[in-house]
């Protein structure tokens, strides 16, 4: 976490949704959706963010962009702080910062055509001529696959892997330096899936840019990344290069949720941890360490005090767990 | 009263008939919905059979015509716009020509269905032992408390925990996977002789999904019913399945013990599903794409439903349409490219995961 400045530096993340007050008494605690979360994205590199649903890994992602203001800490884009720019810089500062959203049927205006929804960027930003506008979109629709003659249409006569293209194309158009994609293949079928994935890895081998990848599916994952961070219940279990993530993880946490996927291999029959119950609320989050409710390690320590992310030694480099005793 | 005397006619009729025709044989199903662009027809010609105690997988991507297959074996689709033709026996008796009155009986008691999405499938004014309760006074004919017990029963069963209290929450009071536990509580609460999945994991995370499928499992041991487990996860297929149905808009495409499709896939759709799952490729190689989308079911031409996807396409395929052949070790396809022998090796297979 030293050398030059990383692109995207997220220290102690919080965001807490207070719930509204009521009329009598002491209303509901506050959601601690994020709470305390550090990590960062290298120029050119994706870092994948997992978890289960509820574990704030979404609210992590728009609190990059701010589309969801944080509570406190800090996002670093090059080293300038954005949680405090104003408006009209922030808006200047989202030209390297865009975001792909999970669902390509409500993230594209139903009323403008294809065309109109990738120049949009550029009519607000580059200051372009309206000639140099539909050139670039031209190239937009070729480079992520799109027939350029499918500028004319609009959203609804695409299908759900051409509108997730469509998302892509509107991300790229200003050249940003850093994508979050927001369990950009989550709604897609496989076959469809794999023609988004390679478009997004092609698009990273090609321009060089950065994705903050949050995603549900594992396997997608590994294919993907180069870093992975696990979270749960709005803390980070643990960060890792993939292949030693996904070869030896070492919060109780990844190794559990690494063994429920499923292996399409009939002929191995995994040996399973089940996880026994559901995870607690965020509201009313359990003292300590998270994960202590529903870890088969837990000791009365991690009732009392809460692991910090710190760094061990593995063999592909770094590997941050929060864990009293991995 | 006279729904009772039916439904234990009917469950005594398939306990006396243990010698016994198969569990569930669909032959030849087709189910046509007329529309404004003409009938449509999402399930064309499928078969298969289910015996007891064995899990039968379902595969596909969306528009296959998996989840119509399953609501046509219980009757839910609605008839007008939906058509049946075929048959769907169960121990022998054809569903498709019984009486609403005698297929209520049957449903929910002798077959039962989870659903994918739990919180569209529950009752959001009933608690959810009250729903349980219903299910097994309509079928079994207990009396209310007895009934209530019983609800209670079930959800202990699914390892719901204090199930006495949760018996008496609504399904807004409870978190994904507990509504599917649930929901599986409902389906099995009559102990019946084939439970159909519909994607009963698909909107759940994966931790949960792991206790769902484990829990299926385990209750599928105890109780011996059959199985059908419809997904679009190759993985789940690999995990639960004993012998698996691939479908391509409408079309049984290929059906194989699991082992069997794993190690030798024969239709050219199921290698490219295999190819395009992340799981199975080397890791920093591209993933293998299927080029196009699948055909909306009013828009298949004559020939193979795959041919304008398929890689092996002959002029033969996009005019006629290949027959459903199985080999001597029971692995059916329908290609007339596989049937003769001249697909290469399949380039991606199962060994290919890293453990």
């Amino acid at each position: 976490m030293s050398e030059a400045t990383p692109l995207l530096a997220v220290e102690k993340l919080r965001k807490h949704y207070l719930s509204p007050k009521p009329w009598i008494g002491q209303g509901r605690p506050p959601i601690q959706a994020v709470d305390d979360v550090s990590f960062t994205v290298e120029r050119g590199e994706t870092l994948a963010l997992v978890g289960e649903s509820g574990c704030g890994k979404t609210t992590t992602a728009k609190s990059v962009v701010r589309l969801v203001e944080p509570t406190s800490g800090s996002v670093k884009l090059e080293g300038e702080e954005l949680t405090t720019l104003s408006a009209e810089r922030m808006r200047q500062r989202r030209k390297d910062l865009q975001i792909v959203f999970q669902d390509p049927y409500a993230s594209l205006d139903p009323r403008m055509s294809a065309g109109d929804i990738v120049a949009e960027p550029l009519r607000n930003f580059a200051g372009m001529t309206a000639a140099e506008r539909k050139e670039r979109v031209q190239w937009l629709f070729a480079r992520v696959g799109l027939r350029p003659e499918s500028a004319a249409k609009f959203p609804h006569e695409f299908s759900g892997g051409q509108r997730q293209r469509l998302g892509i194309a509107r991300a790229l158009a200003l050249n940003p330096k850093l994508i979050v994609c927001d369990e950009p293949v989550s709604a897609l079928d496989v076959s469809v899936q794999a023609q988004v994935v390679n478009l997004l890895m092609d698009l990273q081998a090609e321009l060089g840019i950065a994705y903050l990848f949050v995603a549900h599916d594992l396997a997608v994952v590994r294919h993907i990344s180069h870093r992975v961070a696990v979270m749960y219940l709005g803390q980070m279990m643990e960060v890792a290069d993939r292949d030693t993530l996904f070869a030896a993880p070492r919060h109780p946490y990844t190794e559990i949720l690494l063994s429920a996927v499923p292996v399409p291999n009939p002929r191995i029959r995994p040996q399973r941890l089940l996880l026994q119950g559901d995870p607690p609320s965020p509201a009313n989050p359990p003292p300590g360490c998270r994960f202590h409710t529903r870890c088969p390690l837990a000791q009365p320590v991690c009732r009392e005090e809460r692991p910090p992310l710190t760094p061990r030694d593995s063999a592909g480099g770094t590997q941050w767990v929060a864990c009293h005793f991995r | 009263m006279s729904d009772v005397a039916t439904s234990a006619a009917a469950s005594g009729a398939a306990t006396a008939a243990s010698s016994k025709p198969p569990l569930l044989e669909v032959d030849d199903l087709r189910t046509t919905f007329d529309t404004l662009v003409g009938p449509v027809r999402s399930v064309d010609g499928v078969s298969f059979s289910v015996s007891d105690g064995e899990t039968l997988g379902i595969v596909g991507e969306s528009g296959c015509g998996k989840s119509v297959t399953a609501l046509s074996i219980l009757r839910l689709v609605p008839v007008p716009p939906g058509r049946h033709a075929g048959a769907v026996r169960y121990r022998g008796r054809d569903l498709l020509a019984l009486s609403e009155r005698e297929m209520r009986a049957i449903r929910g008691d002798r077959i039962s269905m989870i659903f994918q999405e739990p919180m569209t499938s529950l009752n959001p004014v009933l608690s959810v032992g009250r729903q349980i309760a219903e299910c097994v006074q309509l079928h079994q004919g207990l009396g209310r408390a007895e009934a209530m017990r019983r609800a209670v029963e079930m959800l202990k069963l699914v390892q719901i925990p204090e199930a006495e209290r949760r018996a008496a929450e609504y399904p807004h009071q409870l978190s994904g996977g507990m509504r599917q536990r649930v929901m599986i509580a409902l389906a099995l609460s009559c102990r019946p002789e084939l439970l159909i999945a519909d994607e009963p994991t698909t909107a759940l995370d994966v931790t949960i999904q792991a206790q769902i499928l484990d829990l299926v499992k385990r209750l599928q041991r105890e109780l011996g019913m059959g199985v059908i487990m419809i997904t679009h996860d190759l993985g789940v297929v690999a995990e639960s399945c004993d012998r698996v149905v691939v479908m391509y808009a409408g079309r049984k495409v290929e059906e194989a013990g699991v082992l069997e499709l794993f190690d030798r896939p024969r239709h050219p759709y199921t290698r490219a599903l295999m190819a395009s799952m992340p799981a199975f490729s080397t890791r920093a190689a591209r993933l293998a794409e299927i080029p196009g989308l699948v055909p909306a079911p009013h828009q298949l031409g004559r020939g193979c439903a795959f041919a304008p996807r398929c890689a092996y396409a002959e002029a033969r395929c996009r005019v006629e349409r290949p027959a459903f052949t199985a080999d001597a070790a029971a692995h059916g396809v329908a290609c007339f490219v596989a049937e003769e022998g001249r697909l290469p090796a399949p380039e991606v297979t199962a060994e290919a995961v890293a453990p």
